[in-house]
């Protein structure tokens, strides 16, 4: 049986509270990290990742005890991202019982980090979150799928393929990709940009943004080589389980893990 | 029982750690260095899979005799992911030597398939082992490497799994067992896998 593709719920977190918003803003209460994740992991989740929003100068401490939190109420793998900067900062993060940490404006402001990172935990441990967002040519854009960075406020001028490519060739072990445009909107995964980053790079692949419905996974894993799926509010409002997305793609002959 | 993870790199421990004292009912220490004493203090000590082989090498193959010489008078030795590649003499990945307790050395996975093998993957069981009572054939286990141990003797393989090629994910020679993924990582399954192994040791 080949390897199965990652059904992962997102936990955005702000200030130790699950958050979710539409484009990014908006943010409204899901609930608590610790519950969610144990509850995802009981319910079939491949892995949880959590993302910390807070912008506080508590974040770190409130982030490493949530961090623990969580850890100690599942037993799939944890990614965390969010407020890394530094391989001390990493280690925090691994040593409170996250397996990978995903960093995104760090390593664009400071693309030595992910080598960092690789070389003292390992490639397996280092996820590169790419936001991008579909550029208005008449503006004068020169690349397509533009990269965003502090939360997806401010272009960088990077091509989201270029950029997962470089990250690729810097250590990353694993490319979180989500599309700006489609997040929170519910109208399914870009599958145009997805493939895109999924074809030019050889690290697996997890899309972001948009997931709605039971089909929008399978037309993702039907028409593109992304490795695995990543939601968040179509599991927190419980509008489908993760069993229900799962057993929609066993019936249609994407591997799943039950 | 006394259980320990021997630490000689940097990542998550505490999953390890958690998933052994849930099913033991006991502490579990971390340890950066062994001597005689401790490691004859032991019931069991686990190689965890964190860091690169050269640098785990560099820290453990110090304690190569000592750690031979207790898994000959029935320390049990549970080796994950690293932990389970530093059961063989060397590796792909870099310079250094592991315990050389398997006649076997770490290779890279083939190119033609993305690396690292990263997500959920099924273990075809070569055998009925105690180790896997109670787990289905084929069941799920979750794995994050690019490198496996390639076995001179292919009787201590216990299952495989398929990414690539055919590679041993779970190995057994009597109480020193060796698993490429990670129990501690795999729901249900691989807490059942941990629980059959300490009773394995208990009995």
């Amino acid at each position: 049986m080949p390897l199965a593709k990652r059904i992962i719920p997102c936990l955005d977190v702000l200030n130790g509270r699950v958050v979710k918003g539409v484009k990014f803003v908006n943010l409204k209460d899901a609930g608590d990290p610790a519950e969610l994740g144990g509850f995802y992991s009981d319910e079939g989740a491949d892995e949880i990742v959590f993302l910390d929003i807070t912008a506080s100068v508590e974040k770190r401490k409130i982030l490493s005890e949530v961090v623990r939190k969580v850890a100690m109420n599942i037993d799939i793998p944890f990614t965390v991202g969010g407020s890394i900067k530094s391989v001390g900062d990493a280690e925090e993060i691994l040593l409170r019982g996250a397996d990978k940490v995903s960093i995104n404006t760090a390593a664009v402001e400071n693309p030595g980090l992910i080598t960092e990172l690789s070389d003292v935990f390992g490639r397996n441990c280092v996820v590169v979150a790419i936001d991008a967002k579909r550029t208005l040519q008449s503006n004068g854009a020169k690349v397509k799928f533009e990269v965003y960075i502090y939360g997806g406020r401010i272009p960088t001028g990077l091509d989201a393929t270029e950029w997962a490519k470089m990250a690729e060739d810097l250590g990353a072990g694993e490319i979180l990709l989500t599309s700006i445009d489609y997040d929170g909107t519910n109208k399914g995964y870009d599958l145009e940009l997805t493939e895109a980053v999924a074809k030019a790079v050889n690290i697996p692949v997890i899309a972001s943004g948009g997931a709605g419905n039971p089909g929008h996974f399978l037309r993702l894993f039907k028409s593109t080589k992304a490795d695995a799926a990543l939601a968040a509010s179509i599991f927190h409002y419980r509008k489908y389980s993760i069993k229900e997305v799962k057993e929609h793609l066993y019936k249609n002959d994407i591997p799943v893990r039950f | 029982m006394n259980i320990a993870i021997l630490n000689y790199g940097v990542g998550n421990i505490f999953s390890l750690k958690k998933a052994f004292e849930t099913v033991s009912r006991k502490d579990v220490a971390i340890l950066k260095i062994l001597d005689k004493r401790i490691i004859e203090s032991l019931d069991i000590l686990i190689l965890p899979g964190v860091g690169h082989f050269s640098k785990a090498s560099s820290h453990l193959f110090k304690y190569k005799d000592l750690i031979v010489e207790a898994v000959d008078k029935g320390l049990g030795l549970f080796g994950i992911c690293l932990g389970m590649q530093l059961l063989g003499i060397s590796s792909e990945e870099g310079p250094g030597y592991g315990l050389g307790i398997m006649d076997a050395e770490s290779r890279i996975l083939p190119s033609h398939v993305k690396l690292p093998h990263m997500g959920w993957n099924t273990v075809e069981l070569k055998s009925r082992d105690e180790f896997f009572t109670d787990i289905k054939d084929n069941s799920y286990f979750y794995f994050a490497h690019s490198y496996y141990l390639s076995l001179k003797n292919s009787d201590l393989v216990v299952g495989e799994t398929s990414y690539g090629i055919f590679f041993p994910s779970a190995i057994r020679m009597g109480l020193i067992v060796g698993v490429q993924f990670h129990p501690e990582k795999s729901g249900d399954s691989g807490l059942r896998l941990i629980s059959n192994y300490v009773d394995m040791v208990r009995r």
